[in-house]
């Protein structure tokens, strides 16, 4: 019989390389001899779309308040996976998070697998203040905001469904350790030093079917320089209005030039569980 | 003896046993009733479920929590059975939104998800996905002057001719606080949707036209983060697959015979009026320069 779970979350706190895997997947899975358009990516909606909702409910999520959305989100990623033939990958940024009738937004009924991504806090710091156009300061400070939310200011319509992130530790910490769904987590910092390595794991994770040679090929199309080369010509739809670009650097590390000493502390010290099980700190809190 | 009232929208005659403040009120024998009262739990024989909804081509059946249960059937009736503590005007918004809208799809008739402005002596529909600034922009037009049809949802039919209209819908706009702000009033003028939005009613009873007019053009309003400004013609498949797209509620449109009827008038919709992308810059809502390029459009 036909196995109703057919979602593929591609899970991350913002800015820790999900766009990346992404690009990579579209590039993979359309099997073309050109890079796929980064505005026109294949098959990877965010999960926050409003058009999803609508379409699932039969309401208008603009006359609901965020938490009767919550409670109705389940139901719409059941209808999603219900209504699918094949595979529907999903990039979302909330947390894993049950809603206020207990039931868990993200289930097993539906999930296929997870794939996490973990970018180390200091780098996510520096490139999430461009994201959202806002000081060093206040981004770190978004970071240890439990009550921190993507689309939340109640006197307009955003674009996107109401998305709660919690602290940068609890988002890790749901998705890895509460979510009980079947999950393969990439550090960012390994998929810089060997691309190969790391998405032929998450592709092998989630089955999907591709020789080495198709994959080397769809990460050479999603090279950071190609995503640059895109962005510059013609822009990318995902980038928030103010924001100078989506596509920044792509590296790891910057923080050690852009972050200033005072605030790295702060991050250790807010973060210092999570970064020493990823590896961004030793066990006595030294950073790797 | 039950109180009823008797209102016009969307072409319909409306005997309702829920007083709708924001109907106009009218006369005569009533195409759809409605009325409160127990509804089925489920459909016996749904051809499409939703999350809280199903159908099937002449019943439609809609939960929304804490507020009611609608069953919708043969494009005539309208049985609501309003759930505990639930507050009346949300029972209204859901009546009025996607319960009518199924009424309406039953009846073959389409809704189309957009604000209707009447120009010269035709109609252009507003559209695009939720949150492009659909109502934002016909409020704009209104505040030059220009009347409005409806706002959200616009029915389209055609006349005995063959030529698309559009039909009055009742004389309400809900904008959001911030776009009340941008058209320079104050948002705490008006009452609000629902208690805890800040998205409010805006009465428009003088700039409301209540007459059919002819349909002449669809605007899809998007919205880019390219800073750019732009209105392009839409043409051949996916002129037809953009009328779709923006068809108010879709998928309540199940069984062969309803669908048949859309893809029909889909069909000529895409051979009689024009269909045009109008980008707009992310976060600026430029009205004037909007309206304009509409006006430019438009001859």
């Amino acid at each position: 019989m036909d196995d109703p779970r057919k979602i593929v979350w591609l899970a991350s706190y913002p800015k820790s390389g999900n766009t990346w895997f992404r690009v990579f997947l579209s590039n993979l899975l359309s099997k073309a001899d050109q890079p796929a358009d980064i505005n026109n990516l294949f098959a990877t909606p965010i999960a926050s779309n409003r058009e999803l909702f609508d379409e699932a409910t039969g309401l208008s999520s603009s006359d609901l308040t965020p938490d009767e959305i919550d409670n109705l989100r389940p139901g719409v990623y059941e209808y999603a996976s219900r209504n699918s033939n094949e595979l529907l990958f999903q990039k979302v940024h909330d947390a894993w998070l049950t809603t206020e009738l207990g039931e868990p937004m993200f289930s097993k009924e539906v999930t296929q697998s997870v794939v996490y991504f973990v970018r180390n806090p200091l780098d996510v710091a520096v490139s999430f203040a461009n994201h959202l156009s806002k000081s060093l300061d206040e981004t770190v400070k978004i970071m240890t905001d439990e009550s921190y939310a993507f689309g939340s200011t109640p006197n307009r319509l955003h674009i996107q469904l109401r998305q709660r992130l919690l602290t940068w530790s609890n988002h890790v910490r749901s998705w890895v350790d509460q979510s009980d769904l079947p999950i393969i987590v990439l550090r960012y910092e390994d998929i810089k030093a060997d691309t190969f390595t790391a998405f032929s794991k998450a592709v092998n994770f989630i089955g999907i079917n591709a020789s080495a040679n198709d994959i080397v090929k769809a990460i050479g199309y999603s090279d950071i320089k190609e995503m640059q080369k895109q962005e510059a010509e013609k822009g990318f739809k995902e980038k928030p209005a103010n924001a100078l670009s989506f596509f920044r650097k792509g590296v790891a590390g910057s923080w050690r030039a852009e972050l200033p000493d005072y605030l790295v502390t702060q991050i250790c010290n807010d973060h210092r569980e999570m970064m020493i099980r990823f590896g961004y700190l030793d066990d006595n809190g030294i950073r790797l | 003896m039950i109180t009823s009232f008797t209102y016009k929208a969307f072409g319909l005659i409306i005997r309702s046993e829920v007083e709708c403040p924001e109907l106009i009120a009218s006369s005569g024998a009533a195409d759809v009733t409605i009325i409160l009262g127990k509804t089925p739990q489920t459909l016996s024989n749904p051809i499409f479920s939703g999350v809280r909804f199903q159908t099937n081509g002449h019943e439609f059946l809609l939960a929304v929590d804490g507020i009611a249960r609608y069953y919708a059937e043969n494009g005539n009736s309208i049985t609501i059975d309003v759930f505990p503590n639930a507050d009346i005007s949300d029972v209204r918004l859901f009546l009025l939104g996607s319960a009518m809208g199924a009424i309406i799809h039953q009846r073959g008739l389409l809704p189309f998800h957009g604000s209707s402005v009447k120009i010269g002596n035709t109609a252009i529909i507003l559209s695009g996905v939720s949150g492009a600034g659909k109502s934002t922009l016909a409020a704009a037009f209104q505040q030059k002057g220009y009347h409005i049809l409806s706002d959200d949802v616009s029915v389209v039919s055609f006349s005995s001719e063959g030529l698309p209209i559009v039909f009055p819908g009742f004389p309400q706009m809900k904008l959001w606080a911030d776009s009340i702000l941008k058209l320079g009033e104050n948002p705490s003028n008006y009452t609000r949707t629902r208690n805890r939005l800040e998205k409010h009613n805006v009465p428009i009873n003088s700039s409301f036209w209540d007459q059919p007019l002819p349909l002449k053009q669809i605007y899809i309003i998007v919205s880019s983060n390219l800073g750019v400004l732009k209105i392009e013609p839409i043409k051949g498949i996916e002129k037809f697959s953009m009328l779709k797209t923006h068809t108010y509620r879709f998928n309540f449109v199940a069984g062969k015979q309803m669908q048949a009827t859309h893809f029909k008038t889909f069909d000529s919709l895409a051979k009689s009026i024009d269909v045009f992308r109008l980008t707009r810059p992310n976060g600026k809502f430029i009205l004037n320069d909007l309206i304009n390029l509409i006006l430019g459009s438009n001859g």
